[in-house]
């Protein structure tokens, strides 16, 4: 994205903010901040890129969006992480998320009280309900003319076009007599323009978003919120890596230490820090630096959502890597009537990129020689659909640092984060029952050859959110218990895990903190 | 967009342009005597010809227009070709392709004729304002209707051409100035020509054939030595008995200059534009073809290319050791059976990952760094095929190896199994301390082959002759096109005209190796 001639701030002025991180926590309110005339400065640890000419269609190529530093994944049910849910570069992990926007369902807010397992989370649905409005306005939300599981819901754009996984599941999903669609898709279904970001044109099908968008269709932070922000006056650093704090006496921060590009550390000062690095960064840098952490609760109950996926094989092309990967949507298994578990999964087709589905095949399905050569000589002919399942915390699921120094982490000592997770009865349960229904609907779309293949996704957890300081480690807005100018938004917030995609909600939460924030200066 | 004539057939597309004043029209005689080899588009820059009236007359502008022009012509491989004042829209237009400028990717030489160059032309201050009270004002015509300036015209076009030219490509000169739009006459003298590009043109790579006329008393052979050729370091200076106009002058010579220059092009083309699908594994010619067009942006073809370059048939291992690669060769070959007379070294690029130190992300918690772990498994492997089969994993045969690699997948390739007695020994040659990696446990072996396969898949279907059996058409996103073509026919069993065939897809196959 632009940032020639953006406003720069001197490290030894004393700015109002620093932002650590420029996905869907950081992005939005540091959009927010600036515009509210605050001096807000963006640490992001890594490069800014220019899509149209930089991004490559090609998945190798596009691997520098992923975060590379190793992270270390023990448990039953070993979160990958690389491609999958980590990202780095001005605009985070969004600079290759899928976009899927669901709005939670306000009994997945309530979990806890209705099945007696989880958290709760301490606000209500009608709290976040005008920043889910705000946010689709803004980023410009493809969605169906009226949405079946909430009454009065309206998106500002006509529907993505349904690629080929889209329709078999369509279909497959009405002999089922369950309900579908056209997905909430953060992406332009027309040329889109808001005030404070240059015009964004329509989407063209690509179907490399998981890539990284070429022409700005889809919303991420470097096409939306992140050229607002500089417009009122925020900086963003890139290729800084924050790996320290400075404290006064009465232990509030004074000052970010970050290790710039040359090697060399930086000092900014500051009045209050808004951690926004992810479910394992922000967590892993308050381990490093001893911060926040008197609930000894920081990296505590870590989540990754159920994503089971089945796929099979068509008689008719598919070319899956067309279009938007996933276009469809089902709700109908939030609640499913013959549930044996807490909780619910919503449901989308997949379309994916062939070295990556390759990978998977050749991982998940257990293929190898000819058998694993003759899948992916058919990969024309393949679709797959799959869920994405609440998580309950577990105690002995978490992060905590390892004892191997992170050579990714620019020399400052750093070391490797180690994260645990195992499946408890629920998402084994829940996996089991996403596994029987989309076979049932793959069947009744004609495909044959089916498999399923267990994975989760997202990184949910680690410094949740409650009004308990001794359980929690932000007050009900994102506020450190033990540090009064330290705010936290990002996925690791998150009492639990819902079911629906967390980007949205995300955002959600960081323009809440933002208002917070700022309510809090003016008091 | 500027007009445009195309006459003949070949490749490259020669785009011909013209001088100060001139029309395509120029061009007629040598367009006659190429076109049979290379295809000749005579286009007219704004405000002369038939672009009389387009607008823009700065040398960026043109360029522009040029740059929108050629890209509309869809042209795969062309060569500007430019004459005087045109020569140094050419030379701008050659930078933008060097930085990578889309539209004209397909750039692969200039011709530049009595070329005006990049920096300012050395025109005398006298003659320039001589030339601007000439012809730079509206024509009139006199009270028999002739036009008054028909003279001016006359002696511009023969102050320029040293020797007699027929008549009637005299005359069609004289009409193309007097048909010109003065505006742009007068733009060119008084601020184009004085533009300053030499440092925005700097020094570029690409081949050229500048053509001077040793009677050109402004833009001869030696000027053009001494202010020109410095920013074309592979370029060659022809010099012809002429003066200015040497397409209209000299037509046949020039021709057999440049048919020699398309000769020399494709002859290199063959050698160089090439060599990367050819000299590794063998990607079908007509997905090369693919990769080439404009449907493949350049950043996405760039990194396909990067992954058909050759391996090195004495690569030399860095993680591993000799035997240990030995051994991943044989190992990969199981996970993915390459039946081409030449495969791509999947067991060196994993080493060459291995030995940089980079990973993707993550790893089990379960087994050590990378480059451990490998040479763990490896050795793991050698143990198994020993203690079962009574020799070493290179030694045992395919059926063999896939019962190992079974028993690897499903957790049971347990360290307990080894006779003591093997184990020892084993360990006392294998284990060491610096040859060999730590065995590894079932639980271990698992997690590793999960790995193995996934890595070796991902560097199998990454090379551009495997899309192309794939017929996978994903690359072709046209994201480089000003509005980004992507794709319209998305559905299933919908296919745009061009995508790649796919094969059908076998039936489920037999000999699944699927364990979970």
């Amino acid at each position: 994205m632009k940032l020639e001639g953006m406003k720069c701030y001197g490290t030894d002025e004393i700015v109002d903010a620093v932002v650590i991180g420029t996905g869907a926590g950081g992005a939005p309110l540091l959009a927010r901040l600036a515009g509210a005339g605050l001096s807000v400065v963006a640490l992001e640890s890594g490069r800014n890129w220019d899509p149209g000419t930089e991004f490559a269609t090609d998945e190798v190529a596009q691997e520098a969006l992923y975060w590379t530093g190793e992270r270390i994944s023990a448990g039953e049910t070993p979160v990958a992480f690389g491609a999958n849910n980590s990202g780095t570069g001005v605009g985070g992990s969004m600079l290759h998320w899928g976009a899927y926007v669901p709005r939670v369902d306000p009994r997945d807010l309530k979990i806890r009280t209705e099945f007696g397992l989880s958290a709760d989370w301490p606000l209500e649905y009608e709290e976040l309900k005008p920043y889910y409005e705000e946010l689709e306005d803004f980023l410009g939300v493809s969605g169906p003319e009226t949405y079946p599981w909430e009454e009065g819901r309206r998106y500002p754009l006509p529907p993505i076009a349904l690629n080929a996984p889209a329709q078999a599941m369509r279909r497959g999903c009405a002999a089922l007599e369950v309900r579908t669609a056209e997905a909430p898709i953060a992406a332009v279904s027309r040329d889109y323009e808001k005030p404070g970001y240059p015009l964004r044109h329509a989407c063209v099908n690509r179907g490399y978003c998981h890539q990284g968008c070429r022409n700005g269709a889809k919303a991420s932070m470097d096409v939306t919120y992140l050229p607002v922000a500089v417009g009122a006056g925020a900086e963003i650093r890139a290729e800084s890596f924050v790996h320290g704090f400075e404290r006064d006496s009465s232990d509030r921060i004074t000052a970010v230490i970050y290790r710039d590009k040359d090697g060399q550390d930086v000092r900014q000062r500051c009045r209050a820090v808004l951690l926004c690095a992810g479910a394992v960064e922000s967590p892993r840098l308050l381990l490093h630096t001893g911060l926040a952490n008197s609930s000894g609760q920081v990296g505590r109950n870590f989540m990754a959502h159920v994503a089971t996926q089945v796929w099979g094989t068509f008689d008719h092309e598919m070319r899956m890597n067309k279009g938007f990967p996933a276009s469809l949507i089902t709700e109908d298994m939030i609640r499913a009537k013959d549930a044996n578990f807490a909780g619910g999964y919503v449901v989308q087709p997949l379309g994916v990129v062939p070295i990556t589905w390759a990978a998977q095949v050749a991982r998940g399905r257990g293929l190898w020689g000819q058998a694993l050569v003759d899948q992916i000589d058919s990969y024309n002919f393949m679709a797959g659909i799959g869920v994405n399942g609440d998580c309950m915390p577990d105690e002995k699921n978490y992060l905590e640092l390892s004892d191997e120094s992170d050579p990714a982490a620019r020399g400052t000592g750093m070391r490797k984060p180690l994260v645990h997770y195992s499946y408890g009865r629920n998402e084994q349960r829940m996996s089991t029952h996403g596994e029987n229904f989309m076979t049932e609907v793959w069947k009744a779309a004609g495909a044959r050859d089916i498999w399923t293949f267990q994975r989760n996704a997202h990184t949910i957890g680690t410094c949740r959110m409650g009004s308990d300081s001794q359980t929690n480690v932000v007050d009900r807005v994102g506020r450190s218990f033990d540090i009064g100018n330290l705010w936290i938004c990002d996925n690791s917030v998150f009492p639990s895990a819902l079911p629906a995609n967390p980007a949205l909600t995300i955002m959600a939460l960081s323009l809440r903190t933002a208002d917070a924030f700022l309510a809090e200066g003016r008091r | 967009m500027l007009s445009s004539v195309a006459r003949g057939k070949g490749e490259p597309a020669l785009v011909m342009m013209p001088f100060l004043g001139g029309s395509r029209r120029e061009w007629g005689q040598v367009i006659e005597s190429v076109r049979e080899q290379a295809v000749c588009l005579g286009v007219d820059l704004p405000g002369f010809g038939a672009s009389r009236d387009v607008p823009g007359y700065t040398v960026e502008a043109m360029a522009e227009s040029l740059m929108q022009t050629v890209a509309a012509l869809d042209l795969r491989r062309f060569v500007l070709v430019g004459h005087s004042m045109s020569a140094k829209v050419a030379a701008v237009v050659a930078r933008c392709a060097a930085e990578g400028e889309p539209r004209v990717a397909g750039l692969e030489g200039l011709v530049l004729v009595a070329p005006s160059p990049p920096g300012p032309e050395p025109l005398p201050d006298r003659k320039r304002s001589q030339m601007i009270s000439a012809l730079g004002d509206e024509p009139r015509t006199d009270e028999r209707g002739r036009r008054k300036d028909r003279e001016a015209a006359e002696n511009y076009v023969r102050e320029n051409a040293a020797d007699d030219i027929p008549a009637e490509i005299f005359a069609g000169a004289v009409d193309d100035v007097l048909a010109m739009n003065r505006a742009a006459w007068r733009a060119w003298l008084e601020s184009g020509s004085r533009e300053d590009w030499s440092e925005r043109v700097g020094v570029l790579r690409l081949p050229v054939l500048l053509v001077a006329g040793d009677k050109d008393g402004a833009l001869g052979p030696e000027v053009q030595r001494s202010v020109s050729m410095p920013h074309w370091p592979n370029g060659r200076l022809a010099s012809l008995h002429s003066n200015h106009l040497i397409p209209m002058e000299k037509p046949a010579e020039l021709a057999r200059l440049i048919l020699g220059f398309v000769e020399e092009l494709n002859g290199s083309s063959a050698r160089a534009a090439r060599p990367d699908f050819s000299g590794g594994v063998p990607v079908e010619p007509a997905y090369v073809d693919l990769i080439l067009s404009k449907r493949v942006s350049v950043a996405t073809r760039a990194a396909l290319e990067a992954r058909t370059v050759a391996d090195d048939p004495a690569y030399e291992p860095q993680a591993l050791n000799v035997t240990e690669l030995a051994q991943m060769r044989a190992l990969v070959d199981r996970v993915v059976p390459q039946r081409g007379p030449v495969c791509v070294d999947l067991g060196a690029r994993i080493d060459q990952r291995l030995g940089s130190g980079t990973g993707d992300g993550w790893r089990f918690a379960v087994l050590p760094e990378d480059a451990l772990a490998y040479r763990g498994g490896l050795a793991t492997l050698e143990w198994h095929a020993q203690d079962q089969f009574g020799t070493g994993w290179l030694a045992i045969d395919g059926e063999q190896r896939d019962e190992l690699l079974a028993k690897a997948a499903a957790g049971k390739l347990e360290r307990s199994v080894l006779g003591s007695g093997l184990l020892a020994r084993l360990e006392a040659v294998v284990g060491a301390g610096k040859e060999g990696g730590p065995a590894l446990d079932g639980q271990q072996m698992l997690r590793w082959f999960d790995d193995v396969r996934a890595e070796t898949t991902k560097l199998y279907v990454a090379h551009p002759s495997t899309l192309a059996r794939m017929g996978y058409s994903g690359i072709a996103d046209g994201a480089d096109s000003e509005h980004q073509t992507g794709f319209v026919l998305i559905g299933e069993g919908e296919r745009e005209s061009w995508e790649p065939r796919s094969r059908e897809p076998r039936p489920k196959a037999a000999g699944t190796m699927g364990t979970r």
